[in-house]
């Protein structure tokens, strides 16, 4: 059982481009393994996926040095259809991954092309549908999938292959939590039955359950390889190569770095073990725990977008909006969280006038939205989507942001300076000549936020701001939108980014089933554990370890590393 | 996304889909050999039955209703071209001008034009509906198994289908960019016809090209990492083959056709004709009143 199965000596990848993508990267996987690769964008990650794969170089070119070997072929040398039997590959985006009109199909379409026979392929869908808990879904259009289950389908479909390997590419980036936590659990599953894996995530926690082993990768280096709890709770590790570490590390690493604790053994990256370790420390008399913490209320400012009792229906009588009422005030930094279908996506198409509600009104500074078309309304109410490759079309990132201007009638030089100061706002200012297509993934997203900014909206819509980024990536829109908060503008987000809330928003609202059942601070929010679940989702780890110690004298109305270090007192 | 298959459990859906394909051939056939306007009726004949059809196969409205205006739209186009334009033209409904072109004045709307109009209009929605009804009750499965069955090399039918599902993507991309550049305040809405034909697609199309180019290469990892073209003929997962009910309903779609064709050239004519009297007498003593 203990052959290697990935075998990789001082291997060294140029893109065409001259880019230097990896650079000497050694490492063995063992059959059986669960490997995990982490490391900010660019890294490394997707191009290592590839190389395992063969997508490097039958689809993508490039320079190879160094030997590459997988269940015992050397990818470069053999066609896709014959490394395809050997190791499968997952990526991010299930909809670009899905091509047939049923589940069913779907999964069979690997194995007819190996041209099994029926009875054989019948057994190997089930068998695939199976593991991933996909089972009576066979006739189903993927249409009708939630993302969770897509994404399970297409490892259903590369578990359909029987191939020894299987690679994935951050599976879970472009989930909501249950789309998460459905993948995690296949994974999991997938391990106890032995399939060999090498997964790519920025999700810490939730690979820290799977992962045998944790390759750190930086500019393309490995930086560190070690057991989960050996590299999630190295803190400054996860600082230098930009990983997100678990809160509860973090908590324990300032304990023991600020009041030069000594005695606590290992740096946790669980809650329970954190639990564990503080109980320790305060029944030795290391420490004491206070258990006062003050919610300061929120000021509450002129209403700027009213929500009446809104109903929407999407055509097939489809509910996504449910009677919702929400008012909105100058000043308020709100979140919006709930799963994908909750309606908080709807909710703000309707805000912003995309589409008009069969019942019920929305009013911007008392004024019916209804009366204003979409590009008058988006002077005063900005939205700033997920995808800025749904936007950028010029050829120069300054072009970008005039192109908005033109719209609203401002021309010439005052128009270039207007550019030029948001751009500089952005951080852009030095790449103004840049094609944007050039730009990385979340400088573009700074760009279209810039382009929407330009319009000078009092209200500033955030979609899911934290999708796809890495863990320094993050946040660079949220910051962003706290300056924005900061100088006068109200911000709304909509996200499933609980950290994101924890760190940002003053105001949250939870949302399922096209309703909202929940409205107030996020320190209050997110104490209420049940209604939470119900919308699918689950507040910061610091704050589910204030919950657990409840008992012991801790508030539970904790959600940042700092408000739990505040508690914290060091008995000398 | 709303017009595409949907699983159902009627006759329609479980009807071979060489008899749908033969209610297509069927209808076109008629669209092509039906040239004068009294041929209108032994059309409408057809139209009623493929709406009995689309009833049975259960087609909502709604999934279609997009399809249905568009056509439409096209319709008022041809039946008001018509009403001016044709040139057998001679019972006037009202004028808005006079103007000899051609031997016809054309700034008068006329019955005989209407309904030439209204007669192209049918010529398409024989074919249309038939189309849909294809379409609607057709699973892929279905489809791929009938293009094996007529012997279609595997490479074709899998890009066909692959089309066929990623159409319906590619019209959503197009609605959301569309969306998405309007929220940098640009009213493609409020734009002139000549502005949007020429400048008003850049902003739209450029993205929905680029972000396809960019699908194009994960869906290439997609097909490629499964196996595509390990083996020359993949295993066929669905094998078609005809019942009673097939051959019942294949019956029935040939004798529709035969009962209309045998319309159009018997008693279409004269009923044509004095249908037509009839109207042009109760326009003219409309008109004569006003």
């Amino acid at each position: 059982m203990s052959e290697n199965v990935i075998e990789l000596r001082d291997v060294t990848f140029t893109y065409p481009d001259g880019t230097v993508a990896l650079k000497n990267i050694s490492f063995f996987v063992k059959k059986g393994e669960v490997v995990s690769v982490v490391g900010e964008n660019g890294a490394g990650k997707t191009t290592l996926c590839y190389l395992l794969s063969g997508v490097i170089p039958h689809i993508y070119g490039g320079v190879i040095k160094g030997r590459v070997s997988v269940a015992g072929l050397e990818p470069s040398k053999y066609p896709m259809r014959e490394l395809s039997k050997k190791v499968s590959i997952v990526l991010q985006d299930p909809d670009s991954q899905i091509f047939s009109p049923t589940v069913f199909m779907e999964v069979a379409f690997g194995p007819s092309n190996l041209g099994l026979s029926k009875e054989e392929i019948n057994e190997t869908v089930k068998w695939a549908l199976e593991v991933t808990g996909l089972s009576g879904l066979e006739d189903r259009s993927p249409d009708e999938l939630s993302g969770g289950q897509k994404q399970r389908l297409v490892l259903a479909s590369a578990l359909a292959m029987k191939s020894e390997v299987l690679v994935l590419d951050e599976p879970t980036s472009q989930l909501d939590p249950v789309g998460v936590r459905e993948v995690t659990a296949t994974l999991r599953e997938l391990k106890r039955r032995g399939t060999t894996m090498v997964i790519t995530t920025h999700q810490t926690e939730e690979i820290s359950e799977i992962a045998d082993r944790v390759i750190v990768l930086k500019e393309g280096s490995i930086q560190a390889q070690g057991t989960p709890e050996e590299i999630f709770s190295n803190v400054n590790l996860m600082e230098y190569t930009g990983v997100k570490a678990p809160d509860v590390a973090i908590l324990m690493h300032r304990i023991e770095e600020e009041w030069k604790i000594r005695d606590i053994e290992k740096i946790p990256i669980n809650e329970y073990e954190a639990k564990d370790i503080l109980k320790r420390l305060s029944s030795d008399g290391k420490i004491k725990i206070i258990s006062e913490v003050e919610v300061k209320p929120r000021r509450k400012g002129k209403a700027i977008i009213e929500v009446r009792d809104v109903y929407y229906e999407y055509p097939g009588k489809v509910k996504a909006l449910d009677g919702v009422d929400l008012t909105v005030y100058e000043g308020d930094f709100l979140g919006i969280i709930g799963m994908n279908g909750s309606g908080k996506s709807t909710l703000v198409k309707a805000i912003i006038g995309l589409i008009r509600p069969q019942r019920g009104k929305i009013l911007f500074k008392g004024e019916d939205v209804s009366k204003f078309t979409v590009g008058e309304l988006a002077r005063r109410i900005g939205l700033i989507l997920q995808n800025p490759d749904y936007q950028l079309f010029t050829i120069s990132a300054l072009e970008e942001v005039l192109f908005g201007l033109r719209n609203i009638g401002i021309k010439g030089e005052e128009a270039r300076k207007r550019a030029l100061e948001i751009l500089d706002l952005v951080g852009l200012k030095e790449k103004a000549d840049f094609f944007p297509f050039k730009l990385s993934f979340g400088e573009r997203r700074l760009l279209a936020a810039a382009a929407t900014l330009a319009l000078d909206p009092e209200v500033v819509i955030l979609d899911e701001p934290t999708t796809a980024q890495d863990y320094r990536g993050r946040y660079l829109l949220a910051d962003l939108a706290k300056d924005l908060h900061r100088k006068g503008k109200t911000i709304i987000m909509i996200t499933h980014d609980m950290d994101l809330i924890a760190k940002y928003a003053n105001r949250v609202a939870v949302m399922t089933g096209g309703k909202i059942i929940l409205d107030d601070d996020p320190h209050v929010v997110f104490t209420e554990i049940d209604k939470l679940r119900q919308a699918g989702v689950m507040p910061p780890q610091i704050t589910r370890l204030a919950i657990s110690m409840r008992e012991d004298g801790v508030p539970s109305k904790i959600i940042s590393v700092e408000e739990f270090l505040n508690l914290i007192e060091v008995v000398k | 996304m709303s017009f595409k298959y949907v699983e159902k459990d009627t006759l329609m859906h479980k009807l071979h889909p060489l008899i749908k394909l033969a209610l297509l051939i069927a209808t076109l056939l008629l669209a092509l050999l039906f040239t004068y306007d009294y041929s209108i009726i032994p059309l409408l004949m057809m139209i009623c039955f493929e709406l009995v059809l689309w009833k049975i196969g259960g087609i909502e409205y709604w999934r279609v209703a997009l399809v249905i205006k568009i056509l439409l739209g096209i319709f008022l186009f041809f039946i008001i071209i018509q009403g001016f334009l044709y040139r057998g033209g001679v019972t006037p409904i009202f004028a808005i001008g006079h103007l000899e072109l051609w031997g016809k004045d054309i700034g008068v709307f006329t019955l005989e034009g209407l309904i030439y109009g209204l007669f192209i209009s049918a010529k398409i929605l024989v074919v249309v509906l038939a189309a849909i009804i294809f379409v609607m009750t057709t699973s892929i499965t279905k489809m791929s198994a009938l293009m094996y069955g007529l012997k279609l090399p595997y490479s074709f039918s899998f890009t066909l289908l692959a089309g066929l599902r990623f159409a319906p993507l590619i019209f959503k991309s197009f609605s959301d960019i569309k969306d998405a550049q309007k929220l940098r305040a640009f009213d493609i809405d409020r734009m002139n016809i000549v502005v949007r034909a020429f400048k008003a697609y850049v902003p739209i199309l450029t993205p929905l090209i680029l972000n396809l180019l960019r699908k194009g290469m994960e869906l290439q990892i997609s097909i490629e990492a499964r196996g595509y073209g390990a083996t020359k003929n993949p295993t066929q997962l669905e094998e078609l083959s005809f019942c009673l009910r097939d051959y019942l309903m294949f019956l029935l779609v040939i004798a529709v056709f035969l009962v209309v064709i045998y319309v159009n050239y018997t008693i279409a004519p004269n009923l044509y004709n004095s249908f037509l009297e009839y109207l042009r007498n109760l326009v003219i003593g409309l008109t004569g009143k006003l």
